[in-house]
């Protein structure tokens, strides 16, 4: 008669054989809970900015023009630079830009220099930014200071009026942002009245870009840096993949031990005698093993359901920052993360399988030992 | 080709690097029937019921039972067909930290429907044999002859086609051993081949359940009259 394989009575004895060894029990439970919240931390948090950057990039243009010399990057004209991408054929919405990076009261932002027109979009009410205004986002001001004034120092120091703060549910890339009149910007950043930052610019298609480039680079008199926004993501994605990659790498030793830990429950948890007497009252090799997978289940299921929902709350519990903090270094509080469905499903699969396959490997693995071993030596070897 | 029951033909065993234990051994066991096998103790009693429960394979001859020649099967096969044997240890092999009805319902978890059902055979076999224990009660707290009814609780709770004893009465006074020969007799009534190997008169005095007998002598296995 073909072996059921679930069986109830089997199932109760399993868990009864558990609590013969709770400290052996809450031990595995705790190394696999451990080890799947490392692995969906880390592969969470991979889907989330992965996710987030290909959005981000989405909406940004599809080339961006920098003036270069000896020293690095320059200013541009951006009435002439305008007017020489405009000359290439399709360039579509080149627009100046101007913005940079100064100090702000809680580390670096990102600044951005507003005139007022359709390129920047703000929430409906809002109004632009007017000279002495900003608009900051949730990361700039610390906690506890005065949310209406924003110091910031660059190569001049202003001390704005905070007219909004941007919701922290707005975008990961409004974190450390700072919108402000472009003349205000344009002071901060040291730049002279015309002059912008950069130059952006659109295409009809995505792989248009690359053949406009030569053309592109002809139009200016001076030398340009040209970044496509597929560079960009191909950029931001490998950096992503690689500090996550190699966080993955330190969950490798933490799956052995763990392999470790259930092999020495699993023969110290079955002595050969009990194997033997288990056998010898007419428990054949598969129940022994069926057992064992019982075993390893009960344990399993709960421990990597518990270490997912357990990472999950780690990563994207608003003020939880030590993640991001510890493998992109990024300091203060993290921007919100979020989770696509879809994209999601594969990060939690590969989180249980990574920590559960080698865990249920070596149930399967102490089982089979059990269930091939001679009844007769087990027996006679407990006397 | 053998018949029902329990066959040895030219059965021989010996460890390695050890003397031979039995040798040539030819006997048959009934079902329906107890047979008793007595003979001084180190006489390989022990040895021939594992032998003809298939937990050890004759290094000569053959055990069948029910025409199947058991012994040549490999370990998968022999498993299944163990489910059949009910079997009491001279060291009777409980499982010290569990239970009373934990130690009785074991044979049955991995083919039982439901374990409450095996649980209340358990209680009433237990019962009969007067165990009086709670249920939470680990088996190691019990003395030696209680010990000695789980064991045989164990043996019969699966209602075996094939009960073996090795020695069932040695922790046991003369009502235990009354109670254990009535239940024998009740295996045996339900055809069950049954085979005691004991040195215990008292057991050798129960002419109408043994109508059967054999002594080991050395490595042989003779009638014993």
């Amino acid at each position: 008669m073909p072996q059921k394989i679930w069986s109830p009575p089997l199932a109760l004895w399993a868990a009864r054989d558990l609590m013969r060894q709770p400290l052996f029990t809450a031990l595995l439970f705790l190394s696999l809970t451990l080890v799947t919240i490392l692995a969906a931390i880390v592969l969470l948090l991979h889907q989330t900015l992965t996710t987030a950057c290909v959005r981000l990039l989405d909406q940004a243009p599809h080339a961006v023009v920098r003036r270069i010399g000896a020293g690095g990057w320059l200013p541009l004209r951006a009435d002439e630079a305008l007017a020489r991408a405009a000359t290439v054929s399709g360039v579509l919405r080149p627009r100046a830009r101007v913005w940079g990076v100064v100090q702000g009261p809680a580390g670096p932002v990102t600044l951005i220099g507003d005139d007022g027109g359709a390129a920047i979009a703000l929430p409906t009410g809002w109004s632009h930014p007017q000279p002495g205004q900003a608009l900051a986002g949730p990361g700039v001001l610390p906690p506890g200071s005065d949310r209406g004034r924003l110091s910031l120092v660059g190569r001049q120091s202003r001390i704005l009026e905070v007219i909004e703060e941007i919701p922290r549910a707005g975008s990961m890339a409004i974190h450390d942002v700072v919108v402000v009149h472009i003349d205000e910007a344009r002071a901060l950043l040291g730049l002279d009245p015309g002059q912008a930052s950069d130059l952006a610019l659109d295409v009809f298609h995505d792989d248009e870009v690359r053949a406009l480039l030569p053309d592109l680079a002809a139009a200016f008199d001076w030398p340009v840096q040209i970044t496509t926004r597929l560079e960009q993501q191909g950029r931001h994605l490998a950096h992503i993949s690689r500090s996550t990659g190699l966080a993955c790498l330190a969950i490798l030793p933490l799956l052995l031990s763990l392999a470790t830990v259930v092999m020495a429950a699993g023969i110290w948890g079955r002595s050969p005698r009990e194997a033997g007497v288990l056998r010898a009252v007419g428990w054949t090799g598969a129940d022994l093993l069926r057992l064992h997978l019982y075993r390893g289940c009960l344990v399993g299921f709960p421990a990597v359901t518990v270490g997912v929902l357990a990472a999950y709350l780690l990563l994207f519990q608003p003020g939880m920052s030590w993640a991001a903090q510890l493998l992109f270094g990024w300091s203060g509080p993290a921007p919100a993360l979020y989770l696509t469905p879809l994209g999601s499903a594969g990060a939690w699969l590969l989180a249980v399988l990574l920590a559960g396959v080698p865990f249920m490997a070596a149930v399967f693995w102490t089982g089979w030992r059990s269930a091939t071993a001679d009844p007769a030596a087990g027996i006679e070897g407990g006397h | 080709m053998q018949g029902s029951g329990l066959h040895c033909r030219q059965l021989s065993f010996m460890r390695p690097g050890q003397k031979r234990v039995l040798e040539q051994v030819d006997a048959h066991f009934a079902p329906g029937e107890a047979t008793l096998v007595s003979g001084p103790t180190g006489a390989g009693k022990s040895t021939l019921l594992h032998l003809l429960a298939g937990l050890l394979r004759p290094t000569g001859g053959e055990v069948w039972a029910d025409g199947a020649p058991v012994s040549r099967w490999p370990a998968p096969h022999r498993d299944r067909w163990r489910r059949k044997v009910g079997m009491l240890f001279q060291h009777l092999n409980l499982l010290p930290d569990l239970t009373v009805v934990e130690n009785v319902v074991l044979p049955c978890i991995p083919t039982a429907p439901s374990y409450s059902e095996v649980a209340r055979r358990a209680r009433v076999l237990l019962e009969r044999l007067d165990i009086d224990a709670q249920d939470h009660e680990a088996v190691r707290t019990l003395s030696g002859g209680e010990q000695q009814r789980v064991a045989i609780a164990r043996a019969l709770i699966i209602e075996p086609q094939f009960l073996l004893l090795d020695e069932p009465t040695s922790f046991q006074d003369d009502a235990a051993t009354r109670c254990l020969i009535t239940l024998i007799a009740e295996a045996a009534g339900a055809e069950a081949c049954v085979v005691v190997c004991s040195h215990d008169v008292r057991l050798r005095d129960s002419d109408r359940l043994f109508r059967h007998r054999y002594r080991l002598n050395g490595t042989t296995l003779e009638p014993d009259p």
